[in-house]
This record gives structure tokens, C-alpha cells and sequence, in this order.
């Protein structure tokens, strides 16, 4: 049986300051909005890359599932759940449709949580970092009705010489304020050669999915304020037929897909489309589609 | 149904060695106690520091993926997905990584070019953790294989405890006893259950997520990891794991007993940690634990790639042996416990 979207929150609240906080208020509206209790859920996987204090251990899901009020301790809950971080960037998020598909599929779990934030590590707004700081949360399941959910998640490496954006924290630099300091770098072409690989791996993934294109609703990420409007171009997607996140200044990473789809449903956007193709680009480069039936 | 199996089992070790007593010598705070006793570790690998030569989680990450797949009848191009699960993502000497993936630097990097790629981050349970994955993917019918891979240049928290642990309950103490390496496992179909992955049952109990935190350290340059000791290493938690594999146990119609597995595999945090969860084994489950195997006095806790060290070096000792049955019992920050079983009978090293 397909997976399929039960239900999406995204947060924006500026006076939530940090990746966890912001994902862990995403996820708990998600789960309030399908009516699906923290217990319920048998799977959490964030998606979000960038930490708040560069943390690296534990998962940030572990700390995000502490929030949400999932499988504090088995000996009282008496019911377990796993949760890991999942990293790909914008990408992420179609990677964990992959993986949740596989756990929903041989019934090791009936809900995942796939949860995003990112923010720069001091919790503080930095014009050089260029991603939002804000989060989403998109639960899944398995839909008993065959034409709908996800199709298979198509996805690509470019095999250029440089990854066109890369972010680290440089040890040897900053001192002791390795909590605080992240280095983005974008390359100057990094807009261009996204667009061009992402159109190509898009139209290559539609035609072997069989996809009419002017009947989609495009749902792209964000990595440039243009890049959603330019892949739509080369796609040959009329404008209407676009969504890509809005109300937010800098790239939401790891949360567009959610939060732009998120968004079409709530304005009615997508009501006029039977399906979205979902396509995600970003550092590597790497892009990953994925076409989704039945929106609502 | 589809089964699964684990193909192919490699590890780096790189070859200096740091003892306790050394390591201990460094430290400007000398503690009260015997590092070595206490923990069982007598020595670690560190990573190659020369420039020219310099060994970062990158490095030994691609070095035990080749391993693993210089055994594998797979090449690097025929894989379906890669996952790497380094903690420490350190590439290009001190830098940090967040990306692009290391998975997608690794697939370049092997050739691994149509793979999936993606990180997986779960703390020290991060290759069970790719373990699962693959083998929900593959009984899906998703992919037909997959590399599950680490790299971890984790004695940059030892680095940074020996200059700042300066009392004896220091959080800091655990980073003590970390040592170098990579691991990497290849897993596909099982059409044999002479190699066969019988279960990989994982859960995060978030309860405890705050006990173990790895980050910078604002005190000096490098990244620093934080244990609660006391907490982490409650009774308590142990019961999470013997609870929570009785319970998958009886609901499959079996026991620990009836599982007659003839080795067990902890989580290497040190020689009285596994001693104290064979203890609490014993008693919860009410039979003896099978042959504990284990090489942290030799490698200490390699974080991610210690149950795989493990396994690779018992293999390159002892060799394969018909129908051994192996349980993997994870232990990590989250906190992350479970249960993984494989039979395997004819993996080479």
C-alpha cells in the first residue's frame, strides 16, 4: 500500500529560538491536526542538518521526541518508538518518504513523523548563513487506496567537481566559539547548475513515471528565492501550477517541501491539481523527486 | 518474504597506538583513580596527524568501505544506497561537516554512483541504525542491497577532556576512553539461513536525551562530549534493553533461552560496563548469556563502529563458523537500545 500524508504543520515563530524548538512545535501541531497521540507514533525522523550549538550527538530527533512526548522511558510506556536524524539536505525529506515507506510497508510502523528545523547554531539571525529559521513536520502512513500517496522517490548525483554549497564549521578558525560559528559557502554558478540538473533529473523521473506535466502541481524547494520559478520554466510549468515556500525571507532547507506543500493545501492552491511532483535540489548536487496522488 | 543478510563486514584501524597511562599523562588534573582498571581499556588507536598522511573521519570512513567491498561481490557502482553515520564528521583536517552529505562525498568518492545517498545520525547506535533501514528497504522490495558506513575520529573529545577535566565526577571523563576507526557493512538478500539477519529491533527512549551531549567545547578549540555518568548508567537503563527484547521475544513466541545465540555483542564502553549488562542479562532473563565478545581493552569505545570492530575482528581470529548465531545489543545516546541477531556462517575477513 502507498505512503501517504496524514496531516503537515509547519512553525514560523520568530520568539522560538532554535532548530529543536522549532521542530518539536511543528510536529506536535502535525499530530494535533490528524488527532494522532504521541503514543501513536512508531517512527520519528528528522531531516534537519543544521544544529542548534553545532551539536552532534544525540540525535536531534531524540531530543525533538522528548518534546513531542513520545516513548519517554518503555519501562512505563509499555510502547517503543525509534527516532534518528536523517541528513540530506532539502533532500532529506523525500529520503525519509523513502525509508518511512519501507518501515510502513513491512508493518513495523503504523505513523512516522518526519520532522524538520534548521537554524544557525547561536540561535541568532546571521544575513551569511541564508536558511530560515523555522521547522515542519509531516506524518505518514499507508493509504489503502492504491492510486494515491507517493510513487517511487527518483533520485540523482550530479558528478561535477565541486558540491556547490558546502557548510562546516571550521575547528582550526573559531576558536572557542565553535557553538556559535558556521561557514556556508555557495559557488557563484550554484543557482545555475542546480537549475539545469534538477530540471533534467525532473523531466527524466516524468517521463519514466508517465507524468503529464501541465497537469502537476509543482512543489519545489527553495535554495534561491528564483530557483522554483526557473525549474518550473524549463519544465514547461505555467506559473499558477508553482509552489514553493512564501512569508519567508531565506531558504527553509530541509522544511521547503513540507512547508510548501503545507502551504498549497492550506490556500487552496493544490485543490485544482490531482497530483504534486515534489522535487528537492541542494548541495552535492543531489536532487531527489517524487510524485504524490490524491492531494488534499 | 525476503530475508537479509550482512554480505560483507570491513574495518580501518589506524596504527598508532595511545595507552591509558599515556593518555592519563597528559592530563594537567591527575585523577584519584586507575583509568585502565576502571575501565579495561588499556590502549586506543588514534589517527594518522601528519599533514601529509592526515586521517579524518572522511578518510577512514572511504578506507573501511573499501575494505568492505574488496570481500563483497558487489562493486562500489552496484550498490543502491549508501549511508554513512559518522558522529564526527571532521573532512579536510579540522573542518565539520553538514554538507553536502557525507554519504554523497563517500558514493564519489567509491564510485558508488546510482546510490541513495544519505547521513544518518543516532549517536553510537548510527550503523545499527543504517542496519535497519537496508533491511526495511530491502523486504520492501525498494533496493536489493546496501552499505552502511563510519568513520569516526572521536579521540578529538579526548583531545579536549584531557585539557579541561578538572574534577573527579568531571562529565568528561567518559571521553577518556574513545579510540579511532572505520566500519562498514554491506547488507542484501538472505536465501540462505546460514547468513541471515533474523531482527533489527531499535527504540529511542527520549526520556534520557539529555544525559550525553556532544558539541563544541566553549573552553577551548574542538568539540567536547558531556556524559551524566551517574544517570546514563543507572540499573535502569539496562532494564530498557532486557525489557524491551523479552517483550519483542515473546510476541515472536520465543525467549532469550530459545534463541540459543552463541555470542553476544554489547555496545565497548568499557570491560565493567559489558560485565555489568552480562550481569543484568543473566538475571532479567533468567539463563546464562552466550561467549561476550569484545576488544575494547585493545580499541576502547569507537563509538558507531564498535559492534562491527568487534564482529571483524572475532571473524579474522576465529574465523566464520557454521550457524554461529550473533546478538548485537546497542547502547547509545538518545537513549537507544534493542536487540539485532544474525546468523553467520560464511562472511571472510
Amino acid at each position: 500500500m502507498p505512503t501517504a500524508i496524514v496531516s503537515t504543520a509547519v512553525s514560523t515563530d520568530p520568539h522560538l529560538g532554535g532548530s529543536v524548538a522549532h521542530a518539536s512545535a511543528a510536529a506536535t501541531a502535525c499530530l494535533e491536526r490528524a488527532g494522532i497521540g504521541p503514543d501513536q507514533v512508531d517512527l520519528l525522523i528528522n531531516v534537519g542538518v543544521y544544529r542548534d550549538e553545532n551539536m552532534a550527538e544525540p540525535a536531534m530527533s531524540a531530543l525533538i521526541q522528548k518534546n513531542v512526548g513520545t516513548n519517554l522511558d518503555y519501562l512505563r510506556s509499555g510502547r517503543a518508538a525509534l527516532s534518528f536524524d536523517l541528513m540530506n539536505g532539502a533532500c532529506g525529506v523525500l529520503n525519509a518518504v523513502q525509508v518511512a515507506g519501507a518501515f510502513l510497508d513491512t508493518g513495523d510502523a503504523e505513523f512516522v513523523l518526519v520532522v524538520s528545523g534548521d537554524a544557525h547554531p547561536s540561535g541568532r539571525p546571521d544575513p551569511g548563513f541564508g536558511y530560515a529559521s523555522v521547522g515542519a513536520a509531516i506524518l505518514l502512513s499507508r493509504t489503502t487506496d492504491a492510486g494515491a500517496g507517493f510513487g517511487r522517490v527518483g533520485t540523482a548525483a550530479d558528478d561535477g567537481d565541486t558540491p556547490g554549497v558546502v557548510g562546516y564549521i571550521d575547528l582550526d578558525a573559531v576558536g572557542t566559539l565553535g557553538r556559535e560559528r558556521i561557514t556556508v559557502e555557495r559557488d557563484a554558478d550554484y543557482t545555475d547548475r542546480l537549475v539545469e540538473f534538477a530540471a533534467a533529473e525532473a523531466a527524466r523521473y516524468a517521463a519514466a513515471e508517465g507524468i503529464d506535466l501541465s497537469e502537476v502541481l509543482l512543489v519545489a524547494s527553495q535554495p534561491t528565492p528564483t530557483f522554483a520559478a526557473e525549474l518550473a520554466g524549463r519544465l514547461g510549468i505555467a506559473p499558477p501550477a508553482v509552489v514553493t515556500v512564501r512569508g519567508v525571507d531565506a531558504d527553509p532547507h530541509s522544511s521547503a517541501l513540507t512547508f510548501a506543500y503545507h502551504q498549497a493545501v492550506s490556500t487552496g492552491q493544490a485543490a485544482a491539481y490531482p497530483q504534486a511532483l515534489f522535487v528537492a535540489a541542494g548541495a552535492g548536487l543531489s536532487v531527489a523527486c517524487s510524485v504524490y496522488r490524491g492531494v488534499r | 518474504m525476503i530475508h537479509t543478510r550482512f554480505e560483507s563486514v570491513g574495518a580501518y584501524l589506524p596504527t598508532a597506538v595511545v595507552t591509558t597511562r599515556d593518555l592519563v599523562a597528559q592530563m594537567s588534573y591527575q585523577p584519584p583513580f586507575d583509568l585502565q582498571s576502571i575501565t579495561g581499556i588499556a590502549e586506543r588507536r588514534v589517527h594518522d596527524k601528519r599533514p601529509e598522511t592526515f586521517e579524518d573521519s572522511f578518510v577512514l570512513a572511504r578506507r573501511a568501505a573499501e575494505d568492505c567491498l574488496s570481500r563483497s561481490r558487489y562493486a562500489a557502482a552496484d550498490l543502491d544506497v549508501i549511508i554513512s553515520t559518522s558522529i564526527t564528521r571532521f573532512k579536510d583536517g579540522d573542518d565539520f561537516h553538514f554538507e553536502p552529505s557525507f554519504a554523497h562525498q563517500l558514493a564519489r568518492a567509491l564510485g558508488a554512483r546510482r546510490a541513495i545517498h544519505f547521513d544518518v545520525s543516532n549517536a553510537c547506535a548510527g550503523m545499527m541504525t543504517g542496519v535497519a533501514i537496508l533491511d526495511r528497504m530491502i523486504k520492501a522490495g525498494n533496493i536489493r542491497n546496501g552499505i552502511v558506513v563510519s568513520g569516526e575520529r572521536i579521540t578529538a573529545i579526548a583531545e579536549t577532556a584531557v585539557k579541561e577535566i578538572g574534577e573527579v565526577y568531571d562529565p568528561q571523563f567518559g571521553s577518556l576512553t574513545v579510540g579511532d576507526s572505520g566500519a562498514a557493512v554491506i547488507v542484501d538478500e538472505s536465501t540462505s539461513e546460514a547468513d541471515r539477519i533474523h531482527y533489527v529491533e531499535l527504540m529511542t527512549c527520549s526520556e534520557y536525551s539529555h544525559l550525553c551531549i556532544g558539541k563544541p567545547s566553549d573552553r577551548n578549540q574542538g568539540i567536547a562530549l558531556y556524559t551524566d555518568n551517574h544517570q546514563m548508567h543507572k540499573e535502569e537503563r539496562s532494564r530498557l534493553w532486557t525489557r524491551f527484547q523479552s517483550d519483542f521475544l515473546a510476541k515472536r513466541g520465543s525467549s532469550f533461552a530459545a534463541e540459543d545465540y552463541d555470542y553476544v555483542i554489547h555496545h565497548q564502553v568499557g570491560s565493567k560496563f559489558i560485565r555489568n549488562f552480562n550481569g543484568h542479562g543473566e538475571a532479567a532473563f533468567g539463563t546464562p548469556m552466550p561467549e561476550s565478545l569484545s576488544v575494547v581493552e585493545k580499541y576502547g569505545n569507537t563509538s558507531t563502529t564498535s559492534h562491527f570492530l568487534v564482529l571483524h575482528d572475532h571473524l579474522r581470529k576465529a574465523g566464520a563458523r557454521a550457524g554461529a548465531k550473533y546478538l548485537f545489543v546497542p547502547a547509545a545516546s538518545g537513549v537507544v537500545t534493542g536487540c539485532v541477531s544474525a546468523t553467520i556462517s560464511s562472511l571472510e575477513v
